[in-house]
């Protein structure tokens, strides 16, 4: 039995603007084992990203984490409660043991300051390192990531690196104090689709390496194939379905899984072919459904799903969705194809 | 790197000219002249005056005499205040101005930016709509009604400080506050909507993510990138302050350079005009220049020589 590394309860996040409250992440629960890669899938507005920053607690006015647990689980089996911590405590565990990066490695660096210096600044912050150690470090880190010339380069600052290179350099950073976490919030989305590969490449090389787990943030279901082991599908705030990367590709189980895989291309189509969208738009969050948020758009919505959002049904011990068509006294799930059609 | 200052100091040389002769030729067009009085001058006492400085000479020719003049540093003689040079007014008006000058950039500086900091930090909380109100006041109230105010209530009711002159160190008090009340303000509201834009930046988002400290994010991250827009206005600021405040220096009786300037353009004494709005223009352009050095100090991504970068 692999260690636990996070256990996330009954997440609540919401943002409270002039407007109203959005309610961005609506009751989130799971759990991540050591050394997986746990991708985290869902279209713009799910509340992915928020999830995300609630970990970390770097949740910003109006911003406001309602409810919930983190449980990190330390190395040495010591479990700490992130929701029960101040800033100042926090800091002790951000960039060290667990660690993120972000969407845009354009402006994610801080202009002003050579990458050295942002560098060698957490790494002093985590470790007993004088400068000249920590700075070699940071050398060494540059060319674990694959920067060409550490040497050299770690000397420059942030505008006189591609796109590419700076992503490194944040990943970088990010693994400088050996985090037993990694959360990459849409590495990859900023970059050419060559520089998104090499990247993708990195992480997975790393997280061997390291054996540490990686929470990976997408909207890309092709990224999440490609280093996920595990995936959680949201919408609306919510868990739609999580499962092995496989359970997910093979027995998507949820409507809205099966839709998603509908509306990407394939290579193998035939011309011609059109690509199937999921008719509607994304749930408001302002003012989100009562039953299940899938439910405006679902192709098999029945009474009870306008009611009351449907608990995790298990579908094998692996996987798991929130569809009432999983309920034991749900009707046999009629093919969506043909559902699909009728409407 | 050097072909940059020189670049620099040619186009500086070639704005000072033309302002010096736009200047010249503009004074020329206003009607009256140094000698013009109320009650008129018999016209051959204006005759010999206007032989003994050359003013009877064809423009063009007066035009080159002063630029000759220019190119030595020479400014020529003050036609109203006899024996005296532009030189030796300019001269004797700056201690006076730049003293108080000084002070008030100073207190811009440390007031301002602070406060915009403090301001930003606690954003919409009381101490932010206080700060800002404050900053309103001080950017809509004209120097002269701080100046009289002051005078009035410390000076007048309270006898604190000295009504006019820089006879003592709390002489200063009155003149600076005056002299900068508006700029502090500025200064503060620049700072805080600065600091508030940055503060909302991914990599100040970053930084919190690496686990430094909030005091690090703050000085360390955003502070560096919110002063940007701020040495923009200070540069340009300074130069206008330290050259002189006519309304200020005439409030508090002060003997400076703004007071000259003032007087000069009444009495239509041209070469006091001309020699005050080319000292100016001069500390002007080496303020501005002192401004882009500090950019390429503080943004590395600003290169000096143009050259920009990959």
């Amino acid at each position: 039995m692999k260690k636990k590394v996070l256990e996330v309860k009954d997440l609540e996040t919401s943002f409270f603007t002039h407007l109203g409250e959005v309610q961005a992440v609506r009751g989130i629960s799971f759990d991540l084992h050591e050394g997986d890669v746990l991708g985290i899938v869902g279209e713009s507005g799910s509340g992915k990203s928020v999830t995300s920053l609630s970990i970390m607690k770097l949740i910003e006015d109006p911003g406001k984490l309602k409810n919930g647990t983190v449980l990190f689980h330390e190395e040495d089996g010591n479990v700490v409660d992130f929701t029960s911590l101040d800033q100042r405590e926090m800091n002790e565990y951000r960039g060290n043991d667990i660690a993120m990066i972000f969407q845009d490695p354009m402006t994610s660096l801080n202009p002003v300051y050579r990458i050295e210096n942002q560098m060698v600044e957490v790494i002093r912050k985590h470790t007993d390192m004088n400068k000249e150690e920590a700075l070699k470090r940071a050398k060494h880190l540059l060319e674990l990531v694959g920067i060409p010339d550490p040497e050299a380069q770690i000397h420059d600052y942030p505008h006189q690196f591609s796109g590419g290179m700076r992503q490194r350099a944040m990943i970088a950073t990010a693994i400088s104090c050996n985090p037993r976490l990694l959360i990459a919030d849409e590495p990859t989305t900023a970059l050419d689709v060559t520089i998104q590969a090499q990247i993708l490449e990195l992480l997975r090389k790393l997280q061997k390496e390291t054996k540490m787990s990686i929470i990976l943030i997408t909207h890309d279901l092709g990224v999440i194939a490609e280093v996920s082991t595990h995936v959680i599908v949201m919408y609306g705030g919510m868990v739609m379905e999580k499962g092995t990367v496989h359970d997910i590709f093979y027995t998507p189980a949820h409507p809205y899984t099966q839709g998603l895989h509908e509306s990407i291309p394939q290579s193998t189509a035939k011309q011609k072919e059109r690509l199937v969208p999921i008719a509607g738009s994304p749930p408001d969050l302002m003012d989100p459904p009562t039953g299940c948020p899938f439910s405006p758009r679902c192709p098999y919505t029945m009474e009870v799903c306008l009611e009351k959002a449907s608990p995790l049904f298990a579908v094998s011990d692996s996987q798991e969705a929130s569809c009432w068509l999983l309920h034991e006294d749900a009707p046999e799930e009629p093919d969506y194809e043909k559902a699909r059609e009728a409407k | 790197m050097g072909s940059y200052y020189i670049k620099r100091t040619l186009s500086a040389i070639f704005t000072i000219f033309l302002i010096a002769t736009i200047t010249f030729f503009m004074l020329r067009i206003i009607p009256g002249g140094p000698f013009t009085r109320e009650k008129k001058i018999p016209d051959s006492i204006l005759e010999s005056l206007n032989e003994k400085y050359n003013l009877d000479a064809p423009l063009y020719e007066q035009y080159f005499d002063y630029m000759k003049g220019l190119v030595t540093f020479d400014l020529g003689p003050s036609y109203r205040n006899l024996g005296f040079t532009v030189n030796d007014m300019i001269l004797a008006g700056i201690p006076a101005t730049f003293k108080i000058g000084a002070l008030a950039s100073l207190l811009i500086i440390i007031v301002g930016i602070p406060v915009g900091i403090v301001s930003a930090l606690k954003s919409n909380t009381a101490i932010d709509y206080f700060v800002m109100f404050m900053a309103t006041l001080g950017v809509t109230v004209p120097s002269f009604v701080i100046a009289t105010v002051i005078i009035y209530l410390f000076a007048g009711q309270l006898g604190w400080i000295p009504t006019n002159g820089l006879n003592s160190p709390l002489a200063y008090i009155g003149p600076v506050i005056a002299l900068s009340g508006y700029s502090i303000s500025f200064v503060s509201r620049l700072t805080r909507s600065s600091m508030l834009e940055v503060l909302r930046q991914d990599y100040v988002r970053t930084a919190r993510a690496n686990g430094i400290s909030e005091g690090k994010v703050i000085f360390k991250h955003a502070l560096k990138n919110a002063l940007i827009p701020v040495v923009t206005y200070v540069g340009p600021m300074v130069a206008a302050i330290l050259t002189g405040s006519f309304v200020v220096e005439k409030i508090f009786a002060i003997p400076g350079m703004g007071g000259y300037f003032v007087e000069s353009v009444n009495n239509r004494d041209y070469t006091v005009v001309m020699g005050m709005t080319i000292f100016y223009a001069a500390f002007y352009i080496v303020m501005v220049l002192l401004v882009d050095i500090g950019y390429s100090l503080i943004d590395p991504r600003i290169r000096l020589d143009g050259r920009g970068s990959r």
